[in-house]
């Protein structure tokens, strides 16, 4: 009795030191994203800082549904694409104002997630993923025929930035500092999402379909509320996308950009949603500065891609994590107060 | 086992007890409005159908042969091989290589092939072993290899098309009634009826065929016979990447070998699979023939959108009938 309570202490207290560390790490990282325009040359802070900003926004759409709902979709590219096409073509060709084209975009894209989801949810596992592969190539060859709206091969370009009041957004600085905004409020409405009755509905739907319909609830309509919440979210990043790089093409919906964001997604570890950020940064950063060192930048990543599905289920996080706990075994140190050695513990009573 | 169950719990995936009249209806349509159609064209021009049906059966063949290799890995062994199109494309771009340094069409059909089987069967053996029986990471590494592949046969092949060109023997056309026809593309059809004729009588007739489906459906059980399951499973999966480097070198010697073959490829042989419904060598035959034949039509009479028109099918039928439309006995 007495050696369970103090067990029972000892790990409290090591939850208190954890929660410490995340809450270090949590003003570490906010206070650099910050300051960050200020201190990292132009060429990081625009091709790497906001290229991860946009990047992780469509890729929390794939973790989210992988974390919540055990599915891995991959038409979040084609659904990123057809919100960045809708407000490429609304504010181009056709001189709708820039805002009200993204609200366009968003509207269509995520009618398109509410239709795909539809046709997707009542598929499991491997083939949800085949479905998804298959309707992210319909859209890509969509925009790539489709010319009279998508303009065929070359696209949509010169899409112009808007300016937020007096605030031009056309300026990296200020245009990061929005992407900052947007993919934080997107990673606090997922995650309060995922907290809501509907969140929760979803991830009891994707441990046990059977008990959740038992307790009332209809899966069909679950799944596909949540694939349009992710829709909302990867459409949010094709919007920035598209502002962003001044330009969408069939290229940027195309099966290498789907596989990108599976790669970030996988890298980034589906744990914890900021896990996409992390993976888009580092994709980010092999892709810049690995294609310096050697003409083969895509193999190193996909050999990259490969171990991490092999060796960690958690990306590359949770291959930190573990590394970290091999460490401390590692490190001999005087056991914690009250601790009972392991030996003891798994003797049978 | 646990993957196997997976694959078919059919009574949560269809919902109501009309889904069987529901499919046969579309189906009905769906012939009715090809029957109607290839009647409309018969009337107007014949040979421009008689080409379009050819086209349609080559094509099928063709599709064949690269799904059948899918249907051995992804059908029987339950694999989800989403590199299966980078097996095709290394086969294309290997066969070109070995053509243009021997000159010998055969030796490129054969020896790429052998050389994409060993790639897989090396795949098989250092990596896809490590996850055996989960789908979900079967799935990221094969997409993480088709990644490693591509990029690959980008540096060293270039990113322009190469043609295999047809053997010597067959790369003329002959003449009946005043159709002009590639002999190449019917050789090719023969070589899939060859090809699958085989596969029928080695999975159906054989001792080998036998332990192969006996290994599919209970593993356990046929290792206490004395059956050296692993090593039977990393070969039929060596087969499949044969087959789909095989296809690799016929496609490739009527229509050119690029990037970005890899993820069509992956999709038909998908698309094939899943008509035909998963395993099956008939189905997969079916599977080939329904996707070649609307193909070749839909490139007729709606030129601009056909490659839509497949993958619409695709989708159709994985979201409404994903054991497939003939795969019922699954």
């Amino acid at each position: 009795m007495t050696t369970m309570s103090s067990g029972l202490m000892g790990r409290s207290r090591l939850e208190v030191l954890e929660g410490r560390w995340r809450l270090v790490l949590f003003v570490v990282v906010a206070g650099f994203l910050l300051v960050a325009p200020f201190v990292l040359t132009p060429f990081f802070f625009v091709q790497i800082l906001i290229r991860s900003l946009w990047l992780g926004t469509v890729a929390v759409s794939l973790t989210f549904l992988i974390r919540y709902a055990g599915m891995i979709s991959l038409a979040q590219t084609g659904i990123y694409g057809v919100a960045a096409y809708v407000t490429a073509n609304l504010s181009v060709t056709r001189g709708v104002e820039p805002w009200t084209s993204a609200c366009a975009g968003i509207t269509v894209a995520v009618v398109l997630a509410v239709m795909v989801g539809a046709l997707a949810a009542r598929a499991r596992g491997v083939y949800f993923l085949m479905l998804t592969l298959a309707v992210g190539v319909f859209l890509y060859y969509f925009a790539l025929q489709y010319r009279p709206f998508t303009f065929g091969f070359s696209g949509i370009n010169g899409v112009a930035v808007p300016s937020l009041g007096s605030i031009q957004l056309s300026d990296p600085r200020n245009f990061y500092y929005a992407a900052l905004v947007a993919a934080a409020v997107c990673l606090l409405g997922l995650s309060a999402y995922s907290r809501s009755p509907l969140g929760l509905a979803l991830q009891a739907d994707r441990d046990c379909p059977e008990r959740a319909r038992a307790l009332g609830m209809e899966p069909l309509v679950v799944r596909v509320v949540g694939f349009a919440v992710a829709g909302v979210v990867a459409a949010i990043g094709g919007v920035l996308s598209v502002w962003f790089n001044g330009q969408v093409s069939p290229g940027s919906l195309d099966v290498t950009r789907t596989i990108d964001v599976l790669v970030i997604a996988v890298l980034g570890g589906v744990a914890r949603l900021e896990g996409a950020w992390l993976g888009a940064l580092l994709l980010s950063v092999l892709t810049v500065y690995v294609s310096d060192l050697t003409d083969y930048y895509t193999t190193v990543i996909g050999l990259v891609f490969i171990g991490v599905v092999l060796a960690s289920p958690n990306g590359v996080p949770g291959a930190a994590a573990s590394a970290i706990s091999a460490l401390r075994r590692l490190v001999p140190r005087a056991p914690a107060h009250g601790s009972v050695p392991p030996t003891q513990q798994e003797k049978p009573s | 086992m646990s993957q196997v169950e997976a694959a078919t719990p059919r009574s949560s995936w269809i919902a109501g007890p009309h889904r069987l009249s529901g499919t046969a209806a579309v189906v009905a349509v769906a012939v009715l409005a090809s029957a109607a159609l290839v009647v409309r064209d018969g009337s107007n021009d014949g040979l421009l159908l008689a080409v379009t049906i050819l086209n349609g059966l080559s094509s099928a063949g063709l599709y064949f042969l690269v799904a059948s290799g899918f249907t051995l890995i992804f059908g029987l062994l339950r694999v989800t091989n989403l590199a299966h199109g980078s097996f095709y494309l290394a086969g294309g771009y290997i066969g070109w290589t070995l053509r243009d340094a021997t000159g010998s069409w055969l030796l490129a059909l054969v020896g790429a092939a052998l050389a994409v089987a060993a790639m897989g069967l090396l795949f098989q053996l250092l990596l896809l072993r490590r996850v055996d029986g989960d789908p979900i990471r079967e799935s990221l590494l094969t997409i993480g290899l088709s990644v490693v592949v591509a990029d690959l046969t980008l540096s060293i092949w270039g990113g322009s098309s190469l043609d295999i060109g047809a053997p010597a023997l067959l790369d003329s056309t002959f003449t009946v009634n005043g159709l002009v026809y590639s002999e190449y593309r019917l050789a090719l059809l023969g070589l899939a009826i060859l090809v699958g004729a085989a596969l029928y009588v080695l999975l159906k007739c054989t001792r080998l065929g036998m332990t192969i489906r006996a290994g599919v459906d209970d593993p356990v059980i046929l290792a206490t016979t004395g059956v050296n399951v692993p090593v039977m499973l990393s070969l039929v999966f060596g087969l499949g990447a044969f087959l789909a480097g095989l296809g690799g070198v016929a496609g490739g010697s009527y229509l050119s070998i690029s990037q970005g073959e890899d993820a069509r490829y992956l999709l038909v042989s998908l698309l094939v699979v899943i008509v035909g419904g998963l395993g099956s060598v008939t189905g997969a035959a079916a599977g080939a023939l329904l996707v070649g034949l609307v193909e070749s039509f839909a490139q007729v009479h709606l030129p601009t959108y056909s490659v839509l028109v497949t993958f619409g099918v695709m989708i159709v039928v994985l979201a409404f009938r994903p054991q497939g439309l003939l795969g019922a006995s699954r």
